[in-house]
């Protein structure tokens, strides 16, 4: 009865999906059916934006930036004993880094998805719907891949000067330690926010906004609802674990950058 | 529902087992060897391997660092881990097979994290030459940044897995009206083996102020030194009755400490 009155109603638009999925997810069920399309759009736009706002935060940027700025023959990471960087070297560690980015981002929607299928594997309809959800809700991947961003300037103390914070990051990254080394080299510290670092806090945070998005009318956890989005978070979250270990994070941090 | 509970299944045992995965993140990382800003991935897989033991006094060493070098036409990756008070150096094929080590402990923080010379007074100043079963090179005991070998106390070692051996430590000054002496290496009577040379003003082109030949048959330097380059050097040379071999796993600073209290005051 439920599914039949939802049915009639007109698809959401485009924006009106963004926006719901953003800042009131558990509303889906009282909304129209997300359509297919515009879930999958939204998916493809969302991953593409949050690697590319990721890869804005890496080693590439800052080496780009010296070739540019400077010559390409000072993408190093200032160390003049070491040798710089070719154009061909950065150009492509940067597109590997946006590559990798996407993996990550198509990962945590694959996650998502199977652990909405185990959660829906007796209705099929509702698993439809969650999936769906999904490719509208990781539009929170660019909200994720920008807090990073602003996280980083915070962090460095450079909110006003974004590149400062990107040439920061990539310093330390490099160097695990601040300051004027060959002088006073400052304690060691190693860069919190590298890829392992952002995902982390991806795995934690995307599973518990995404659950909320789950449907729950007219579903098997309709009578339940508070159980369901646990059981999604919880289940989410082993996913993520088990995954996390069988990722090759040296190399995903090393061209990442 | 079986494949799903299967497919979970699956997934939580080959996350428990982790089969083959270091074995690909060492591979899919081998790239970082001809990127020189990614070098630093060759110790983290250094360390994962096992090439390089990642503990300083028995506890997990916090900094890591890593160069790679053409030695004799092959690769070296030079792996250092540090506290920035103790540092291991590690001498590592492209295969992750450890060739040589020593460790150092300084009381100058900059020298083990001299940034702008690479980090390399602490492992190597020279180009590291190969005379199996060592890798000669020279270290410093004073923090260089991007000088001439001039002045401070340097150590020319011969690494080994196991120990490493002295082979030769000098301390070198500056005298009157800024003269001063620069160490080199160089085959002075091509012989095909490494001789020191003193160079007065690090003019190469004029005459050595000493010359330092090495003896394979008894392995000491033999000097020969000017009048005037005698202020400006004190120096030891391994030699059949004086050898000094410090273990891989101890500190070199202390040997080299105790042969430069033989040479007195600067």
């Amino acid at each position: 009865m439920v599914e039949a009155r939802v049915v009639e109603r007109s698809p959401l638009g485009f924006v009106g999906l963004i926006v719901r999925a953003l800042f009131v997810p558990w509303t889906f069920d009282a909304a129209a059916p997300v359509p297919a399309l515009s879930a999958g759009v939204v998916a493809c736009l969302a991953v593409v934006g949050g690697a590319v706002l990721s890869t804005v935060l890496s080693t590439w940027t800052y080496l780009t930036g010296k070739g540019l700025l400077v010559t390409v023959r000072e993408m190093d990471m200032g160390m003049d004993d070491l040798p710089a960087d070719t154009v061909r070297q950065v150009a492509a560690c940067a597109a590997a880094s946006f590559v990798l980015w996407i993996l990550i981002l198509a990962l945590a929607l694959g996650i998502a998805i199977a652990v909405a299928d185990t959660i829906y594997r007796a209705d099929r309809n509702g698993f439809r719907a969650a999936a769906r959800r999904t490719g509208a809700m990781s539009v929170w991947f660019v909200v994720w891949a920008a807090v990073i961003l602003g996280a980083n300037s915070v962090r460095e103390r450079e909110v006003r000067h974004p590149a400062a914070a990107i040439r920061a990051y990539a310093q330390l990254n490099q160097h695990w330690f601040r300051g004027s080394s060959a002088f006073a080299p400052g304690p060691i510290e190693v860069e919190p926010l590298v890829a392992r670092g952002r995902t982390m806090w991806l795995a934690m945070a995307f599973p518990l906004v995404w659950a909320l998005s789950l449907p729950r009318r007219g579903t098997a956890w309709s009578g339940t609802p508070a159980l369901m989005v646990a059981a999604a978070i919880g289940l989410s979250w082993i996913a993520w674990a088990a995954v996390w270990r069988l990722l090759p994070w040296l190399s995903i941090e090393t061209f990442t950058g | 529902m079986q494949w799903r509970a299967i497919a979970w299944g699956v997934l939580l045992v080959a996350a428990a087992a982790r089969p083959g995965v270091d074995a690909l993140d060492r591979r899919l990382v081998q790239p970082s060897w001809n990127i020189p800003s990614n070098w630093n991935a060759i110790a983290d897989a250094a360390v994962r391997s096992g090439a390089v033991d990642p503990n300083l006094e028995g506890r997990r060493a916090p900094w890591r660092q890593a160069s790679v070098l053409s030695v004799g036409g092959t690769r070296l990756g030079v792996v250092t881990i540090s506290d920035l008070r103790r540092a291991r150096v590690t001498f590592i094929t492209d295969r992750y097979e450890p060739i040589a080590s020593f460790e150092r402990v300084v009381a100058d923080p900059a020298l083990v994290t001299d940034e702008t010379r690479g980090f390399k007074p602490l492992s190597h100043i020279w180009p590291i030459v190969e005379e199996p079963p060592r890798l000669l090179t020279l270290v410093a005991d004073a923090p260089l940044r991007s000088d001439p070998v001039n002045m401070g106390v340097f150590a020319y070692l011969g690494v080994g897995p196991s120990d490493t051996e002295l082979l030769f430590v000098c301390r070198l000054a500056w005298g009157p009206d800024s003269m001063h002496v620069e160490l080199v290496r160089e085959d002075v009577n091509g012989d095909g083996h490494g001789d020191l040379v003193l160079y007065p003003r690090e003019r190469r082109d004029a005459a050595p102020a000493a010359r330092f030949i090495w003896q394979p048959a008894t392995r000491e330097y033999v000097a020969t030194i000017s009048p005037e380059a005698r202020p400006l050097i004190a120096w030891w040379s391994t030699s059949p009755r004086n050898r000094v071999t410090v273990r891989a796993d101890q500190p070199i600073d202390a040997a080299i400490a105790a042969i430069t209290a033989g040479f007195g005051h600067p």
